[in-house]
């Protein structure tokens, strides 16, 4: 018989009180670790989404992210292959690369003039097999399906409109998209408005092959006009291959892909070329630091370069986990504060029923210490079992939640996603909250603990 | 009134001009007004007295749970006003058993745990510590209740537990604060016969307070307290032949 032995029984002796505490210790734990998981699952997906649009780094031009949309000539790269080439062939960050692949961020008008719509983009020109490889990450292995592109190398003038965007310019009916609402007629109409304007017809076609006559499957056009790098307008007409959902409605209404020629002509004209930056996608996210100094030293004397990370890039990444994160410590905190106070509860009245007892030990020889290793042991022991229990109670629910393939929308996106919690893949969060709570649990106990090594012999043995 | 001279065995414990004040509110009770005492060594003292008269406040002084407000305390030899909390609890664990009048077991553990858990502060090896309170039980006449907890016994045989338990560690002294007030006539006539019996074959000091006439009359030695002072000691001429077995 040890102290253990004696503090487990003194658990067990008071069932019913024991259990109700242990029951707020793994509500509080069950609390912990499945929003927990559920925000450790929501970052993982918010992260791979993120990083398969914008990789994990991106190398641009100084200032970029201020001034790169509004100036894209002065904030272009125009030796990107050789950049290019020196990345891929670097032996040290070779190894940790996925995908690296140059980029032109493009934005202007997109109409479909023989409709009479037209509506702003925000365009990217991509080498389409690279967009797709950079589509497919999953570091994570959070099986998020890969993302699709419809973008061929072998059809230079195609290019995907978002499926809001394919509403707003009436193509609907050509693009033979369902659920799609149809832009109803203008009211008043004349043949000048309904046809695209003669100035803006005469700069697309100067640099457009035309379709060959007679087609009658000719494919859906828009025509794009977007500010060359010395102010003028440049068009381009672009056959919209396919019409894509983008996870994020407001995206979605302006989402335009098109191979990076057509892209590079949209801007530039057919006679240079230059992109806006060059995508470096990771296999892992934990290589990321390693990649970027590395990535930093490579492009040294290659002008005023920088490289940024997608944090940087897409600062709404920060903003939702900074979010979750708090959301999360609040509830940590929370249940924190719920074991802390149910366990002092509990070995307070046990301190308060068993003061003979304490005054029968003291007789004995025991010190005060071990009356008080005693008291705090049993805390520690009602708080062991709860988060135990606690623990393995949020792994069932991972469990039933996978298996039961619940879905919902979070705010700002277009489609349901699963309805996950990933418990199992945080183990240190497991391990956490499990010794955390503990800690809290003999920490909650050592008041009452102190109150009754504390005790006067005498005086407590008048209570037996 | 004085005490006679200490026994040609040896002190046991001996209280000098001791006193013990209580506040009680603004009221400071008087519980022991200077008494002096000497216990000899091995023998088998009654301290009784009405109610209220300070005898379970002098036991309490005696079994170092309780410290004086003026006056010296030597406890087998050991002054113990001078130890700290700590040597005091120490010192209890190694050479002072209590018996208490409400038994005081632990009532989650068996009667062998209540007995052998104290000796885990003086005995290292735990087959041994087993092993004695097994001996213990057996000699108290629970060898078959052995794994029966306080609630499954009987008034008389949780005071034998205490019993065994107080005598398990082999101790200089054993204090029993009126050990039978709670039992029947009849068993805590069997209480006394064993207390008896186990203070002559373990030749051990027992310290008694009662107000059970045939404890009283069965004493070595009989010390009356009345109002915080010792009124009257009486010797018995003659020690008692050992026990010849405990039952």
């Amino acid at each position: 018989m040890n102290i253990v032995a004696l503090a487990s029984r003194n658990v067990l002796r008071n069932a019913r009180r024991s259990a109700l505490t242990v029951v707020a210790l793994v509500v509080g734990t069950l609390a912990i670790l499945v929003f927990g998981g559920y925000v450790n699952d929501n970052v993982q997906g918010l992260q791979t989404i993120t990083v398969r649009q914008h990789g994990h780094l991106q190398l641009v031009r100084k200032d970029y992210l201020d001034f790169g949309r509004g100036d894209v000539g002065r904030f272009s790269i125009r030796d990107y292959e050789t950049l290019l080439a020196t990345l891929r062939s670097d032996p040290v960050l070779a190894p940790m690369l996925a995908v690296a692949t140059p980029v032109l961020n493009v934005e202007g008008t997109a109409g479909n003039f023989s409709a009479g719509a037209s509506s702003s983009f925000s365009g990217k020109g991509v080498i389409p097999s690279e967009y797709l490889s950079l589509l497919a990450w999953d570091g994570f292995g959070v099986r998020i399906p890969p993302g699709r592109s419809a973008l061929k190398a072998e059809l230079p003038d195609g290019g995907i409109i978002g499926f809001r965007m394919a509403q707003l310019l009436a193509l609907c009916g050509p693009l033979g998209l369902k659920d799609c609402k149809t832009l109803p007629p203008r009211r008043v109409a004349s043949a000048q408005e309904e046809s695209l304007p003669e100035d803006i017809a005469a700069l697309g076609l100067a640099e457009q092959p035309t379709a060959p006559e007679g087609d009658a499957k000719a494919p859906a056009t828009i025509e794009l006009l977007a500010a060359s790098p010395g102010g003028l307008p440049n068009v381009v007409r672009m056959s919209v291959l396919q019409a894509e959902r983008q996870v994020i409605r407001d995206i979605d209404a302006i989402y335009v892909a098109m191979p990076l020629s057509l892209a590079q002509r949209l801007v530039f004209g057919p006679d240079e070329h230059a992109v806006s930056a060059i995508v470096i996608q990771l296999k892992r996210t934990d290589l990321m630091e390693a990649a970027r100094a590395r990535v930093s030293e490579l492009v040294k004397g290659s002008g005023d370069l920088e490289v940024l990370t997608f944090f940087q890039v897409s600062p709404v990444y920060e903003q939702i986990v900074a979010s979750y994160t708090s959301v999360f410590t609040f509830i940590a905190v929370l249940m924190g504060f719920i074991a802390l106070f149910s366990i002092a509860n509990a070995i307070n009245m046990a301190v308060g029923e068993r003061i003979g007892e304490i005054g029968t030990l003291r007789s004995l020889g025991f010190q005060r210490g071990t009356i008080r290793g005693i008291f705090v042991l049993e805390g520690a022991l009602l708080g062991l079992f709860g988060t135990l229990i606690g623990a393995g109670v949020s792994i069932l629910v991972q469990v039933g939640l996978h298996a039961g393939r619940f879905t919902w929308t979070p705010p700002g996106r277009s489609s349901p996603i699963p309805l996950r919690v990933d418990v199992l893949g945080n183990p240190t969060l497991i391990l956490a909250t499990v010794v955390g709570l503990s800690l809290v649990a003999c920490l909650s106990a050592l008041w009452p603990a102190n109150r009754a090594a504390r005790m006067e012999v005498t005086e407590a043995l008048r209570h037996a | 009134m004085e005490q006679p001279p200490p026994s040609s065995t040896g002190v046991a414990a001996r209280l000098q001009q001791v006193t013990k004040q209580y506040q009680l509110g603004k009221t400071t009770v008087h519980a022991l007004r200077g008494i002096d005492l000497t216990i000899a060594i091995g023998s088998y003292t009654v301290i009784c007295g009405p109610s209220g008269s300070g005898k379970s406040t002098a036991l309490q002084l005696l079994g170092c749970l309780d410290m004086p407000t003026s006056g010296t305390l030597e406890i087998a030899g050991q002054d113990v006003i001078a130890l700290s909390d700590a040597a005091r609890t120490t010192f209890r664990a190694q050479h002072l058993g209590f018996v208490f009048q409400n038994f005081n077991l632990l009532p989650v553990l068996t009667a062998l745990e209540n007995v052998e858990y104290p000796l885990q502060l003086t005995v290292r090896d735990p087959a041994e510590r087993r092993e004695r309170a097994r001996a213990m039980l057996t000699a108290v006449g629970l060898g078959d209740l052995l794994h029966r907890r306080p609630a499954e016994l009987s008034g008389g045989q949780r005071q034998r537990v205490a019993v065994a338990r107080a005598m398990v560690k082999r101790p200089r002294l054993v204090l029993a604060d009126e050990p039978t007030a709670n039992l029947d006539r009849r068993t805590g006539a069997e209480l006394i016969a064993l207390m008896r019996a186990m203070q002559r074959e373990h030749q051990t000091t027992f310290i008694l307070s009662s107000h059970d006439p045939q404890m009283i009359e069965d004493a070595d030695e009989r010390i009356l307290i009345e109002d915080g002072r010792v009124v009257e000691s009486t010797r018995r001429q003659a020690p008692l032949a050992p026990a010849q077995g405990v039952s």
